[in-house]
């Protein structure tokens, strides 16, 4: 792989033939690491994208680390900031920004967006910020995570005239960042993450193997993410057990991910009685496949900026039942036309839609589900940039897809 | 129906629409004329003003060239057109009416069906009675061969068949209507073709006869007739005529309801001891609530709604109130549905505040008794997108007021391909002991064709 790793240290990129450069779009995307997490996943499908669209991309990075080392496309510059603390990228992302001046600096997730504007503010680079927003700002999603990002509004706020545009990953997000992040509606756009790839459908046609597929006597559910108190799997297991007791259907439930609570709701499941109805399958890369043979896909988070696996679950054709959190799910199944929701932390009335399991498919076909799928392509994603970023860089040029 | 005068300042649409500037239109939103909603063919969002844009599901202007060519007559035969409002500088727009209409029929049609609906999008948007957005999925992506091949072969399919509908009942508990084992075992009565079938099969409770519209196969009107199962203990078996007594179905020794118009849908409500019937009725104002006696006769107690064409008219009651649940044939075939409600059978009758309340080739027209089900108000209705009757849709309503309705399709019964019916299923009721059904199948029936177009040609009309 030829990645080429430049750290804040290394000289200046050469400025070579500028005249023939002149029209191409220069783009930076900066984020926190490469962990595997899914923002870091699609900003790595972003840059790839950008760059088939005819855009001079460099990753920057707080920290070169993380699983997705591995997947950095070849050929992609690098940036390692090689800081500590966020804060600490505030100098060397405006040194950056001074020295190779890129059109369009791109950043991710709530405190970096803080540290780009900063170093824009400071920087005086004529570079155009575009934030991006994954996360709710409002109280009912800082309530579970860390108590610094309730200020993160307030930033936006203060920072507001270094923001050229902010992209939400949903409206409900985008609508925060014009209420709560005090930027103007002109300035907020809506663009869904990129879900389904070009190898989508190969990877949901992947073999898999458990005793459980296959079997039209007894419905199956899965569902998958981080075993962590906000996907709440605790009232998916609670609802299950309703479940069983209200109708005769015998269903299981597959659990995919893995995290610090996998004990807590093993004990959990036990106590239920439903050692025979769960199955703990731990993090798996082929997700999709496990989606294909389900019944129905189940997500119960408390909070969501998007909800990335309901996607897979709709790009496989599997009906969805998620939870009614402010954001992500509900702006996914547009309010119910492409799937159950329910109210968050509520297992009866969770259970009362996992009775309707069998009529799922018939109310819900797969052929809908799967157009659904289609507006959260690479594709449609990555044109979706470019158009913004085409408003904000009028001169430079972009290219159809190679 | 009250059409407005919009204010038309601009050009005119490809589909031959009126592009109004929606001048005045909203005067507690508007603050000055940059405000002001526009719609006009070639703008797209983002706009500097607020724009209202009539486009399909997936975001194309219906101006869009060669768009409504891609639908037409293709699956799944219905096409999703929605009237979407962009706010200015903004490209995430609110859905402020949606409806999906059918493909099939003739290319004009399908192009005047556009128009009409398009019409009725922004009508209803300026006079505030929109719909927001459809409760269910949009129509998906047009797919399979063209539509001219697919048209011509229909075509001839009309020319050499015709429609052979009989009743079948199911024995199960009305609480297995949700079940997707509901249509197993069906008992049809007459599969074999014959000179007149029966069709919309409706309970009359008490008596063990169903009612039912008696409809020569090729022409002529329909009439209500009542049935009953042959081996019954009141089967007058004596007076069944041949071609019907052994479909193990004996018609009863005199029509109910035989006065020179066409009528069908006998639809029936049970309240206490009084039997209520509302017969659908060919002509305009001819829908009247009726009283039915045990010994079916029907006795008139109300119009409906004297100023309207309505094709199955469903009676039911919901929260101290009457509803009758209908289809406009004025605003389409076989896509909306509308509602009247009253305090009591007698009326008067008032049409709901959205008019119609949904249109959705794929599950508005009623399609038997709405029913309530461990609580959930389970309503029947027609998925006719591909075709009248295909199948029937079920719908739950989740909210029903006098300004208020939405409902959601939770499964969809489907004709048996490989039974004698496989064609259509087009009504769902329930007599207490068993379900009723209809089944359509098409018969090769050069003869009767050509009969009925010479029997036509010699009277000076031509056939609809």
């Amino acid at each position: 792989m030829s990645v080429s790793v430049a750290t804040t240290r290394t000289a200046p990129r050469p400025r070579v033939n500028a005249q023939l450069d002149i029209a191409k779009p220069r783009l930076a995307i900066y984020m926190h690491d490469l962990s595997g997490g899914g923002i870091e996943r699609q900003s790595l499908v972003i840059a790839q994208e950008l760059r088939r669209r005819g855009g001079d991309v460099t990753l920057v990075l707080h920290r070169l680390r993380g699983p997705l080392r591995d997947q950095l496309p070849a050929g992609l510059r690098v940036v390692d900031l090689e800081s500590r603390r966020t804060w600490d990228d505030v100098p060397r992302l405006a040194a950056f920004l001074r020295r190779d001046r890129p059109d369009i600096l791109v950043a991710n997730f709530d405190l970096n967006n803080i540290a780009a504007l900063l170093a824009k503010a400071i920087s005086l680079s004529p570079t155009k910020v575009v934030i991006c927003q994954h996360n709710p700002l409002s109280r009912s999603f800082y309530a579970t995570e860390r108590r610094l990002l309730r200020y993160v509004g307030l930033g936006y706020r203060a920072l507001a005239p270094f923001v050229s545009m902010a992209v939400g990953v949903s409206p409900g997000l985008a609508d925060e960042l014009h209420r709560l992040g005090g930027l103007p509606r002109e300035r907020t756009v809506t663009i869904s993450n990129p879900v389904i790839g070009p190898d989508f459908a190969r990877s949901a046609a992947a073999p898999i193997e458990h005793p459980w597929l296959n079997d039209p006597t007894r419905p199956l559910f899965v569902t998958a993410g981080r075993l962590v108190a906000q996907k709440d799997q605790a009232t998916l297991l609670r609802a299950l057990a309703l479940h069983l007791n209200h109708r005769d259907m015998r269903s299981r439930l597959l659990i995919l991910g893995e995290g610090p609570l996998e004990a807590e709701l093993k004990a959990l499941s036990k106590s239920l009685g439903l050692d025979q109805s769960v199955d703990f399958l731990g993090f798996r890369p082929d997700a999709p496949a496990w989606f294909s043979h389900a019944d129905a896909f189940i997500l119960c988070s408390r909070s969501e900026g998007f909800g990335n696996v309901i996607v897979e679950a709709l790009g496989c054709g599997t009906p969805v039942i998620a939870s009614d959190c402010t954001y992500g799910p509900r702006d996914i199944l547009e309010g119910g036309r492409f799937g159950l929701l329910f109210p968050p932390g509520d297992p009866v009335a969770l259970a009362r839609a996992m009775d309707e399991v069998r009529s799922l498919h018939t109310r819900f076909p797969a052929e809908t589900l799967c157009q659904r799928a289609s507006a959260f392509t690479y594709d449609a994603c990555a044109a979706r940039y470019v158009e913004v970023f085409q408003a904000l860089t009028p001169k430079r040029a972009w290219t159809a897809p190679a | 129906m009250n059409d407005v005068m919009l204010p038309v300042e601009a050009a005119v649409w490809p589909l031959g629409l009126a592009a109004p500037v929606l001048s005045g239109i909203r005067p507690d939103v508007v603050a000055d004329r940059n405000d002001m909603p526009r719609l006009e063919p070639g703008l797209a969002p983002p706009c500097a003003v607020p724009l209202w844009r009539l486009e399909c599901a997936d975001g194309q202007p219906i101006d869009a060239r060669g768009l409504l060519a891609r639908y037409w007559h293709r699956r799944p035969y219905a096409v999703t057109l929605r009237l979407a409002c962009y706010p200015p500088t903004s490209t995430v727009a609110e859905i402020l009416d949606e409806v999906t209409i059918g493909t099939t029929g003739s290319w004009n049609d399908f192009r005047a069906s556009v128009d009409r609906m398009a019409m009725r999008l922004v009508k209803d948007a300026v006079q505030g009675g929109s719909r927001g957005p459809s409760a269910d999925a949009p129509a998906v992506a047009p797919s399979g061969p063209t539509g001219w091949l697919q048209r011509w072969r229909r075509t001839w399919r009309d020319r050499l068949t015709s429609e052979w509908w009989s009743l079948g009942s199911v024995d199960a508990p009305p609480e297995a209507m949700l079940s997707d084992a509901l249509l197993r075992d069906i008992r049809w009565y007459a599969p074999q073709a014959g000179e007149r079938y029966l069709a919309d099969p409706f309970p009359h409770p008490g008596t063990g006869t169903i009612l039912c519209e008696e409809m020569p196969r090729i022409g002529g009107i329909g009439r209500i007739v009542a049935v009953t199962r042959a081996g019954d203990r009141r089967c007058p078996s004596d007076l069944c005529p041949s071609d019907l007594c052994p479909s193990d179905l004996c018609p009863s020794d005199l029509p109910v309801l035989d006065d020179g118009l066409h009528h069908s849908y006998p639809c029936t409500f049970a309240a206490g001891e009084t039997v209520y019937c509302v017969p659908e009725t060919s002509i305009r104002g001819g829908t009247l609530v009726h009283i039915l006696s045990p010994d079916r006769r029907l006795t008139p107690i109300a119009e409906v709604a004297p100023d309207a064409r309505l094709a199955d008219p469903t009676l039911f009651r919901y929260q101290d109130k009457w509803w009758i649940a209908c289809t406009d044939l004025d605003i389409g075939p076989h896509d909306n549905l509308c509602l009247l409600h009253a305090l009591s059978p007698e009326g008067p009758w008032r049409r709901h505040d959205k008019w119609p309340v949904k249109i959705d080739v794929r599950g508005s027209r009623p399609a038997g008794s709405v029913v309530m089900i461990g609580g959930r108000l389970i309503r029947p209705a027609q998925d006719c997108a591909e075709g009248y009757g295909a199948a029937i849709a079920l719908n739950e309503v989740m909210c029903l007021t006098e300004t208020t309705f939405r409902e959601v399709r939770i499964g969809t019964l489907r004709p048996d391909p490989n039974g004698p019916f496989p064609n259509g299923l087009h009504t769902l009721t329930h007599d207490g002991e068993r379900f009723w059904v209809d089944g359509k199948r098409i018969v090769f029936d050069l003869a009767g064709k050509l009969d009925r177009k010479l029997s036509l040609a010699r009277r000076g009309r031509k056939e609809h």
